[in-house]
């Protein structure tokens, strides 16, 4: 499905296939060309559903400035492999709200799916999921961040995240004394 | 968003997120007490976890003081879920007075779902009575309550519980007015007394809940007998899905459709069944009639429906 050529190649292709599109194409920030199922795009993507039923999809690749090819194709590969792995209607009613609907644990494939990706990688796509209103994908992204928090401690989480503790010892302290509910052991 | 390849694992990629992902992972830990732990990691985290649309309170080191904590800690107006399951003092007491405040936040927060499990491990009796009021949760869109003590639940008077959707409560005594009219779908457990979960039904069609679904869970051991199966029947309206569920391997065990009392016809009562008064039988095939009487009277309908039904 996806489609990574020359600007040249892919216009040629284009022009055949004009008619009756039932595939839509995407610019990375750094112009490489994807394309996708236009259905899998409408179902999975708000963004992409409403850019499609606008009418404002372009047919030399609609440029998407934000995102670049690295998570692009992660993004257009996430939506081939759901198209073909999930029914739809689980995934409507799994993504109404990303919010206030019950998680549905990851599938076995979007485990995998996400686990294969580098640490850049993972939080290039959770931004790129929450620029196209994919409910879906910001659950399974969301979910292996959280994985990688679940039961370490603060200093464990700095460093997996290369946070910067900016506090100073005593608001440090202050803070674990009115958040003492929180942090009693176990 | 960088650039593509260029590395940056050395860089801090997550604290730039806005709060509104960042609440979509916290809130995947299913704890709030790991969630407010990430308050000290830097000044952005400081309050991120009081912004969470969910908090869960239910992992098994939680206690009172836990819950009591994180809600005065807690600072967005609106809460979509709210799930508290506090452990038992070290007496294996749970008091009515903890529970209060709880409820009374839950009311004025939240938005969707409230499920409140506090539970003793002792027996019933040694547990002291109590009123708890439920004050009106008129955002809630889902509430649970399973408190397992002698408790009686008492919904302030007045209070009006617009946007519920489904109720479920377990053990505890129901009494007094409120309004429930969006009420539409009613789970009811019951243990020892079958009575409790009449009690409740009458409120609820006092209280002009529109209820479309019944669901009870017969939890005692044996086939219930002919005179459970009498007060189900009577619960049974038009337009109300009534499904009976017996436990024959015990409370824990499966739950099997107990289809003796599916296959009752609610209405028209047929002549002379059970013991009912005339009166009693008036309001059961009539409901119209009985949701427009003031509540004291509709009261006593199902109060003489109830009495005269008992074995």
């Amino acid at each position: 499905m996806e489609v990574d050529k020359g600007k040249g190649e892919a216009e040629e292709t284009r022009k055949v296939a004009e008619a009756d599109r039932d595939t839509v194409t995407l610019k990375s920030s750094d112009g490489k060309l994807f394309e996708v199922s236009k259905e899998a795009a409408a179902r999975l993507s708000t963004v992409l559903a409403g850019m499609i039923a606008g009418g404002s999809i372009d047919d030399n690749g609609t440029d998407l400035k934000q995102i670049g090819s690295e998570a692009l194709e992660n993004v257009v590969d996430y939506c081939n492999k759901h198209a073909n792995s999930i029914p739809s209607a689980a995934l409507i009613s799994s993504s109404i709200s990303f919010n206030t609907a019950p998680f549905k644990e990851p599938e076995e494939w979007e485990r995998k799916f996400v686990d294969r990706l580098s640490h850049d990688a993972l939080f290039d796509l959770v931004e790129a999921a929450n620029f196209l209103g994919m409910e879906r994908l910001l659950d399974v992204t969301c979910h292996k961040i959280s994985e990688m928090m679940k039961g370490k401690s603060p200093d464990q989480i700095r460093e997996v995240f290369n946070i910067k503790n900016d506090y100073t010892k005593e608001e440090l302290e202050e803070i674990r004394q009115e958040l003492a509910w929180a942090f009693y052991d176990d | 968003m960088g650039e593509d390849g260029r590395r940056r694992s050395c860089e801090d990629l997550i604290s730039g997120l806005p709060d509104e992902l960042l609440h979509g992972i916290l809130v995947r830990l299913r704890c709030a007490r790991a969630a407010a732990r990430t308050s000290v990691l830097s000044r952005r985290w400081r309050r991120v976890w009081t912004h969470l649309p969910e908090l869960h309170l239910d992992d098994p080191a939680s206690s009172p003081d836990t819950v009591d904590g994180a809600l005065a800690g807690y600072l967005a107006p609106d809460l979509w879920r709210l799930s508290i399951s506090p452990a038992a003092d070290l007496d294996y007491r749970v008091l009515a007075w903890r529970a209060a405040p709880w409820l009374r936040f839950a009311a004025e927060r939240v938005v969707g779902e409230l499920r409140l499990r506090y539970v003793s491990s002792r027996p019933r009796r040694l547990n002291p009575e109590a009123d708890l009021e439920l004050p009106a949760c008129g955002r809630a869109q889902a509430i649970t309550l399973f408190l397992g003590v002698e408790w009686r639940l008492r919904p302030r008077p007045g209070g009006l519980f617009s946007a519920l959707a489904a109720l479920t409560i377990r053990e505890s005594l129901m009494i007094d007015g409120t309004d429930l009219s969006s009420l539409n779908e009613v789970e009811i457990n019951c243990h020892e007394d079958f009575h409790e979960g009449l009690e409740f039904v009458e409120l609820l069609f006092r209280c002009n809940a529109k209820v479309q679904k019944l669901v009870i869970n017969y939890k005692v051991s044996g086939t219930p007998k002919t005179e459970v199966c009498e007060k189900v029947r009577n619960m049974c309206r038009p337009n109300v899905k009534v499904k009976f569920y017996v436990f024959p391997d015990g409370p824990h065990g499966r739950r099997v459709l107990f289809d003796r009392v599916e296959r009752f016809d609610p209405s028209p009562a047929p002549d002379g069944y059970g013991a009912t008064t005339p009166m009693a039988d008036a309001a059961i095939s009539h409901p119209s009639r009985l949701r427009c009487l003031p509540a004291p009277d509709s009261r006593r309908l199902w109060k003489a429906s109830l009495r005269t039904s008992s074995p």
